[in-house]
Protein backbone atom coordinates (compact mmCIF):
# COMPACT_ATOMS: atom_id res chain seq x y z
CA UNK A 1 0.00 0.00 0.00
CA UNK A 2 1.45 3.31 -1.09
CA UNK A 3 0.96 5.90 1.69
CA UNK A 4 1.50 8.71 -0.80
CA UNK A 5 -1.27 7.48 -3.11
CA UNK A 6 -3.98 9.03 -0.93
CA UNK A 7 -2.13 12.32 -0.85
CA UNK A 8 -1.74 12.33 -4.62
CA UNK A 9 -5.40 11.50 -5.08
CA UNK A 10 -6.38 14.34 -2.75
CA UNK A 11 -4.23 16.78 -4.72
CA UNK A 12 -5.73 15.59 -8.00
CA UNK A 13 -9.27 16.10 -6.72
CA UNK A 14 -8.40 19.57 -5.39
CA UNK A 15 -6.79 20.48 -8.69
CA UNK A 16 -9.92 19.36 -10.55
CA UNK A 17 -12.03 21.37 -8.09
CA UNK A 18 -10.11 24.49 -9.05
CA UNK A 19 -9.56 23.86 -12.76
CA UNK A 20 -13.15 22.93 -13.52
CA UNK A 21 -14.42 26.20 -12.04
CA UNK A 22 -16.39 24.33 -9.39
CA UNK A 23 -14.50 26.01 -6.59
CA UNK A 24 -15.54 29.46 -7.82
CA UNK A 25 -19.15 28.37 -8.19
CA UNK A 26 -19.11 26.94 -4.68
CA UNK A 27 -17.52 30.12 -3.35
CA UNK A 28 -20.14 32.31 -5.05
CA UNK A 29 -22.94 30.19 -3.60
CA UNK A 30 -21.32 30.19 -0.17
CA UNK A 31 -20.95 33.98 -0.10
CA UNK A 32 -24.52 34.42 -1.28
CA UNK A 33 -25.82 32.18 1.51
CA UNK A 34 -23.61 33.86 4.10
CA UNK A 35 -24.86 37.28 3.00
CA UNK A 36 -28.45 36.11 3.46
CA UNK A 37 -27.62 35.19 7.06
CA UNK A 38 -25.81 38.47 7.80
CA UNK A 39 -22.42 36.83 8.25
CA UNK A 40 -20.51 39.48 6.26
CA UNK A 41 -21.96 42.19 8.48
CA UNK A 42 -20.85 40.27 11.54
CA UNK A 43 -17.31 39.91 10.18
CA UNK A 44 -17.15 43.63 9.39
CA UNK A 45 -18.21 44.36 12.99
CA UNK A 46 -15.50 42.05 14.34
CA UNK A 47 -12.88 43.73 12.16
CA UNK A 48 -14.02 47.19 13.18
CA UNK A 49 -13.89 46.25 16.85
CA UNK A 50 -10.36 44.91 16.46
CA UNK A 51 -9.23 48.04 14.55
CA UNK A 52 -10.84 50.44 17.04
CA UNK A 53 -9.30 48.59 20.02
CA UNK A 54 -5.78 48.35 18.68
CA UNK A 55 -5.53 51.12 16.06
CA UNK A 56 -5.07 50.53 12.33
CA UNK A 57 -1.51 51.85 12.40
CA UNK A 58 -0.48 48.92 14.58
CA UNK A 59 -2.40 46.27 12.70
CA UNK A 60 -1.51 44.16 9.68
CA UNK A 61 -4.07 42.22 7.66
CA UNK A 62 -2.71 38.97 9.12
CA UNK A 63 -3.22 40.21 12.67
CA UNK A 64 -6.85 41.19 12.09
CA UNK A 65 -7.47 37.86 10.34
CA UNK A 66 -5.96 35.88 13.21
CA UNK A 67 -7.95 37.91 15.72
CA UNK A 68 -11.38 37.43 14.09
CA UNK A 69 -11.03 34.00 12.49
CA UNK A 70 -12.16 31.77 15.36
CA UNK A 71 -15.34 33.70 16.09
CA UNK A 72 -16.14 34.30 12.42
CA UNK A 73 -15.82 30.59 11.64
CA UNK A 74 -17.92 29.62 14.65
CA UNK A 75 -20.71 31.92 13.46
CA UNK A 76 -21.10 30.25 10.04
CA UNK A 77 -24.64 28.80 10.10
CA UNK A 78 -24.80 25.01 10.22
CA UNK A 79 -27.36 24.84 7.43
CA UNK A 80 -25.00 26.72 5.11
CA UNK A 81 -22.17 24.34 5.99
CA UNK A 82 -24.41 21.31 5.37
CA UNK A 83 -25.57 22.57 2.00
CA UNK A 84 -22.09 23.39 0.74
CA UNK A 85 -20.61 20.20 2.15
CA UNK A 86 -23.19 18.14 0.24
CA UNK A 87 -22.26 19.88 -3.01
CA UNK A 88 -18.53 19.41 -2.48
CA UNK A 89 -18.96 15.76 -1.41
CA UNK A 90 -20.92 15.10 -4.58
CA UNK A 91 -18.12 16.60 -6.63
CA UNK A 92 -15.47 14.53 -4.86
CA UNK A 93 -17.48 11.34 -5.38
CA UNK A 94 -17.75 12.01 -9.10
CA UNK A 95 -14.05 12.76 -9.37
CA UNK A 96 -13.10 9.58 -7.54
CA UNK A 97 -15.33 7.53 -9.82
CA UNK A 98 -13.59 9.03 -12.82
CA UNK A 99 -10.19 8.24 -11.31
CA UNK A 100 -11.16 4.62 -10.69
CA UNK A 101 -12.15 4.09 -14.33
CA UNK B 1 -11.55 15.57 1.96
CA UNK B 2 -14.74 17.51 1.30
CA UNK B 3 -14.57 19.16 4.73
CA UNK B 4 -11.04 20.34 4.05
CA UNK B 5 -12.15 21.81 0.75
CA UNK B 6 -15.07 23.61 2.42
CA UNK B 7 -12.71 24.96 5.09
CA UNK B 8 -10.46 26.34 2.40
CA UNK B 9 -13.32 28.11 0.58
CA UNK B 10 -14.63 29.51 3.87
CA UNK B 11 -11.18 30.88 4.67
CA UNK B 12 -11.01 32.52 1.24
CA UNK B 13 -14.31 34.30 1.87
CA UNK B 14 -13.23 35.39 5.34
CA UNK B 15 -9.88 36.68 4.08
CA UNK B 16 -11.68 38.68 1.41
CA UNK B 17 -13.87 40.42 4.01
CA UNK B 18 -10.95 41.11 6.35
CA UNK B 19 -8.83 42.43 3.49
CA UNK B 20 -11.59 44.84 2.43
CA UNK B 21 -11.97 46.19 5.97
CA UNK B 22 -8.25 46.50 6.56
CA UNK B 23 -7.73 48.29 3.25
CA UNK B 24 -10.64 50.65 3.87
CA UNK B 25 -9.40 51.55 7.36
CA UNK B 26 -5.79 51.96 6.17
CA UNK B 27 -6.72 54.29 3.31
CA UNK B 28 -8.94 56.37 5.53
CA UNK B 29 -6.27 56.65 8.21
CA UNK B 30 -3.62 57.51 5.64
CA UNK B 31 -5.59 60.17 3.80
CA UNK B 32 -7.17 61.88 6.75
CA UNK B 33 -10.75 60.67 7.02
CA UNK B 34 -12.23 61.81 10.27
CA UNK B 35 -14.09 58.62 11.16
CA UNK B 36 -14.21 54.91 10.42
CA UNK B 37 -17.55 54.18 8.77
CA UNK B 38 -20.13 51.93 10.38
CA UNK B 39 -20.83 48.83 8.30
CA UNK B 40 -24.20 48.86 6.60
CA UNK B 41 -26.97 47.07 8.49
CA UNK B 42 -28.70 46.16 5.24
CA UNK B 43 -28.46 42.54 4.14
CA UNK B 44 -29.86 43.25 0.69
CA UNK B 45 -27.84 42.53 -2.41
CA UNK B 46 -27.24 46.19 -3.25
CA UNK B 47 -27.33 48.37 -0.15
CA UNK B 48 -27.31 52.16 -0.51
CA UNK B 49 -23.74 53.42 -0.27
CA UNK B 50 -22.94 56.34 2.00
CA UNK B 51 -20.63 59.08 0.71
CA UNK B 52 -17.35 59.23 2.62
CA UNK B 53 -14.90 62.01 1.87
CA UNK B 54 -11.15 62.06 2.22
CA UNK B 55 -8.72 65.00 2.07
CA UNK B 56 -6.30 64.83 -0.86
CA UNK B 57 -2.73 65.33 0.41
CA UNK B 58 -1.79 67.11 -2.83
CA UNK B 59 -4.51 69.68 -3.42
CA UNK B 60 -6.12 69.54 0.07
CA UNK B 61 -9.58 69.23 -1.43
CA UNK B 62 -12.28 67.02 -0.03
CA UNK B 63 -12.83 64.11 -2.48
CA UNK B 64 -15.42 61.31 -2.40
CA UNK B 65 -13.69 58.11 -1.31
CA UNK B 66 -14.94 56.13 -4.30
CA UNK B 67 -13.43 58.75 -6.62
CA UNK B 68 -10.21 59.18 -4.69
CA UNK B 69 -7.95 56.83 -6.63
CA UNK B 70 -8.73 58.33 -10.08
CA UNK B 71 -8.45 61.84 -8.61
CA UNK B 72 -5.02 61.06 -7.16
CA UNK B 73 -3.85 59.73 -10.53
CA UNK B 74 -4.56 63.07 -12.13
CA UNK B 75 -3.56 65.20 -9.18
CA UNK B 76 -0.02 63.81 -8.81
CA UNK B 77 0.44 63.29 -12.55
CA UNK B 78 0.62 59.50 -12.62
CA UNK B 79 -2.51 58.72 -14.64
CA UNK B 80 -2.71 57.55 -18.22
CA UNK B 81 -3.70 60.95 -19.57
CA UNK B 82 -1.62 63.05 -17.21
CA UNK B 83 1.55 62.94 -19.32
CA UNK B 84 -0.39 63.82 -22.48
CA UNK B 85 -2.09 66.77 -20.79
CA UNK B 86 1.23 67.95 -19.32
CA UNK B 87 2.92 67.73 -22.71
CA UNK B 88 0.16 69.77 -24.33
CA UNK B 89 0.47 72.42 -21.64
CA UNK B 90 4.23 72.56 -22.13
CA UNK B 91 3.85 72.93 -25.88
CA UNK B 92 1.32 75.71 -25.42
CA UNK B 93 3.71 77.40 -23.02
CA UNK B 94 6.60 77.03 -25.48
CA UNK B 95 4.62 78.52 -28.31
CA UNK B 96 3.79 81.59 -26.23
CA UNK B 97 7.14 82.25 -24.54
CA UNK B 98 9.88 80.90 -26.74
CA UNK B 99 11.74 83.38 -29.04
CA UNK B 100 11.81 82.97 -32.81
CA UNK B 101 15.19 81.13 -32.84
CA UNK B 102 13.75 77.89 -31.71
CA UNK B 103 10.93 77.96 -34.22
CA UNK B 104 13.39 76.23 -36.48
CA UNK B 105 13.61 73.41 -33.93
CA UNK B 106 9.85 73.14 -33.96
CA UNK B 107 9.89 73.12 -37.72
CA UNK B 108 12.53 70.43 -37.71
CA UNK B 109 10.44 68.48 -35.27
CA UNK B 110 7.40 68.99 -37.48
CA UNK B 111 9.30 67.82 -40.49
CA UNK B 112 10.49 64.82 -38.50
CA UNK B 113 6.89 64.10 -37.68
CA UNK B 114 6.10 64.23 -41.39
CA UNK B 115 8.87 61.78 -42.01
CA UNK B 116 7.43 59.59 -39.31
CA UNK B 117 4.03 59.74 -40.97
CA UNK B 118 5.50 58.64 -44.30
CA UNK B 119 7.52 55.92 -42.61
CA UNK B 120 4.45 54.78 -40.71
CA UNK B 121 2.37 54.76 -43.88
CA UNK B 122 5.02 52.73 -45.71
CA UNK B 123 5.32 50.38 -42.75
CA UNK B 124 1.57 49.82 -42.74
CA UNK B 125 1.65 48.79 -46.40
CA UNK B 126 4.39 46.32 -45.66
CA UNK B 127 2.50 45.07 -42.60
CA UNK B 128 -0.62 44.21 -44.56
CA UNK B 129 1.26 41.92 -46.89
CA UNK B 130 3.45 40.39 -44.23
CA UNK B 131 0.62 38.89 -42.18
CA UNK B 132 -0.95 36.97 -45.02
CA UNK B 133 -0.58 33.25 -44.63
CA UNK B 134 -0.27 30.88 -47.51
CA UNK B 135 -3.10 28.42 -47.63
CA UNK B 136 -1.68 26.33 -50.43
CA UNK B 137 1.77 24.77 -50.22
CA UNK B 138 4.40 26.00 -52.64
CA UNK B 139 5.12 23.72 -55.55
CA UNK B 140 8.76 22.70 -55.34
Amino acid sequence: IDPMADERLKEAVEMAFLASGERERVRDLLESRLREHGWQFLVKQLCKECINNRGIEQLSFEEIYTDVRAEARAKVPDEVKRELLAIISNFVRKELQIDEM
Amino acid sequence: MAEGMLDYVLDLSLMNEVFTEHRSASLMARFGATHYPEPSTSTSESPVRKQYDVICPECKRSIAAVRFAPHLDKCIGMGRNSSRVARQKMQQGNQEDVPSDSHSEDEVMVSNDDDDVDWTTKRKKVGKGRNRTRKKPRNE
